[in-house]
């Protein structure tokens, strides 16, 4: 296990040294912003050591790291758009002169709502409507029937759905590239 | 489809029988019945359940479901957009306003005798062939002893109808006080540390739980007669029409010349989601009618048509409240 370990520090540091300076060029491309650029090719080479791929057996390092890169400046994007979604409507429905939530709330709010949106987002319409009203909103199934126009038993079949699309996605983003 | 993932569905659709809301007990023992029928279902079910556990910190939160809602409907996502002023100017609106929404039912609300949900009625038989019925959203539990029928309403509002037993007083219990009665009609209201009794048959005696000093503790309240306590105050019986103040036993609101916005906080109660409106700017506005408290969306629809004020839904969520001439707009 140590060895193994030695092995795949010693795999990121060939990677780090031969393609950080590549990755962090790609990003400035497409983000246009130099800082940002060099922010997240920290947290692109920090998602490649806590994964548990084979560094040694990878064969195409940039298009790997294109990849993750890629997987972070989407999750970032949801994050932001969570974020101003989020204060939006807290300012909506607290008024203006509502105190905001704290920094440290709110990142962790934002942090938890980027992730259920990424659970959910590719599900169809009725499906992730049904699952919200019943798991967020505590609203009964004959009520969502009632809102969505279908039948009880089709809401029920909505929630297994909804809850089975979020276990793949999760499964998905666990296992190795 | 692999067998594995079969099994996975299979606990997803136990788990969304039983989240149902209309699951019985057969249901329960069906599922711990599949559960032990095979470790993998066991282990199955637990995953789905830690998945929906997940969701957990977002119960009931507004902001957060809003949020999602907005952030995932592609259809109200354009809407908003479509609107990109009117998010700022409903800020402007909201300032000074008021903001009704369902007090959320607590972890402890969960685990009452019985409760109903927002929106709907609930008749409860009692073992002494007493009969409660629940309005939106109540909470009561029983505490029955030798001598004594204590029905314990935490939330909401009820009707008793309660039998005959000179031996065993009834009492409905609140946090501000009590409402004890031998054998009579009559609906209690809990809110915000008030308790507010309508009597519509024989006798009721309303106590404050902690009474002011140098205030009266009781007051008998004959039938047709409206008695409360507020913040300890034991108010004195007034005369009241019964027939509108327990309109809600059939499911109307009524409505003889009140301000609107006693109206508008009515109905909310009836309704998932926020109501919206500036108390200031609507103040004015008085309200005669009758309303259907099972179609509270629709009760404000009618509100709309015949007074000068308009809707404004953003979300399912979230519904505003406004003068039509609001000279902001």
């Amino acid at each position: 296990m140590g060895a193994g370990r030695y092995y795949q520090n010693e795999a990121l540091g060939a990677l780090y040294s031969n393609h950080h300076g590549w990755l962090q060029g790609w990003l400035r491309n497409k983000l246009g912003c130099s800082q940002r650029a060099a922010d997240m090719a920290q947290d692109t080479f920090l998602r490649v050591l806590t994964s548990r791929i084979d560094l040694y057996t990878l064969r195409e390092p940039r298009a790997y790291l294109t990849t993750v890169a890629g997987r972070l400046i989407i999750d970032d994007a949801r994050r932001r758009k969570v974020e101003r979604i989020y204060l939006e409507t807290w300012g909506a429905l607290h008024g203006e002169t509502a105190v905001a939530p704290s920094s440290e709330t709110l990142v962790e709010v934002v942090e938890l709502l980027a992730e259920v949106a990424r659970l959910l987002e590719d599900l169809p319409d009725k499906p992730r409507r049904a699952f919200l009203m019943s798991r967020l909103d505590g609203r009964s199934y004959a009520e969502i029937a009632a809102e969505l126009g279908v039948s009880v038993s089709m809401v029920k079949k909505y929630v297994a759905r909804a809850l089975l699309h979020c276990l793949d996605v999760l499964e998905d983003g666990e296992g190795p590239e | 489809m692999n067998p594995q993932r079969q099994v996975l569905r299979e606990a997803a659709e136990w788990l969304a029988t039983l989240q149902s809301g209309h699951a019985s007990d057969e249901d329960q023992v069906r599922c711990q019945d599949w559960r032990r029928a095979d470790p993998r279902h066991d282990r199955a079910y637990r995953k789905v359940e830690a998945l929906w556990q997940r969701f957990d910190v977002l119960d009931g939160e507004a902001t957060a479901s809003a949020t999602l809602s907005t952030v995932l409907g592609r259809r109200r996502r354009a809407d908003l957009a479509r609107r990109g002023g009117a998010l700022a100017l409903m800020v402007t609106v909201l300032f000074g306003g008021a903001m009704l929404a369902m007090r959320p039912f607590t972890p402890l609300d969960l685990m009452a005798d019985y409760r109903s949900p927002v929106g709907q009625q609930r008749r409860v038989m009692l073992p002494d062939g007493s009969e409660l019925l629940l309005n939106t959203a109540a909470v009561v539990d029983l505490a029955y002893s030798d001598g004594e029928r204590r029905v314990r309403l935490r939330r909401g509002e009820l009707l008793a109808e309660v039998a005959k037993d000179p031996a065993r007083p009834f009492v409905v219990e609140t946090d501000a006080g009590t409402a004890r009665a031998l054998g009579t009609r009559y609906t209690v209201r809990e809110r915000d540390d008030r308790l507010d009794v309508v009597v519509t048959e024989s006798a009721v005696e309303v106590c404050a739980a902690s009474p002011a000093a140098g205030r009266a503790r009781c007051v008998s309240t004959p039938a047709g007669h409206h008695a409360g306590v507020i913040n300890g105050e034991v108010l004195a019986p007034r005369p009241v029409d019964t027939t509108a103040a327990t309109a809600w036993v059939r499911g109307r609101l009524v409505a003889d010349d009140r301000p609107l916005t006693e109206v508008l906080s009515e109905l909310a109660r009836y309704r998932q989601g926020f109501l919206h409106y500036d108390a200031e700017a609507l103040a004015g506005v008085r309200v005669s009618g009758v309303f259907p408290l099972d179609e509270p969306d629709q009760a404000l629809d009618m509100l709309a048509a015949y007074l000068p004020v308009k809707l404004v839904r953003y979300t399912p969520l979230v519904t505003l409240v406004r003068p039509v001439d609001d000279a902001r707009r």
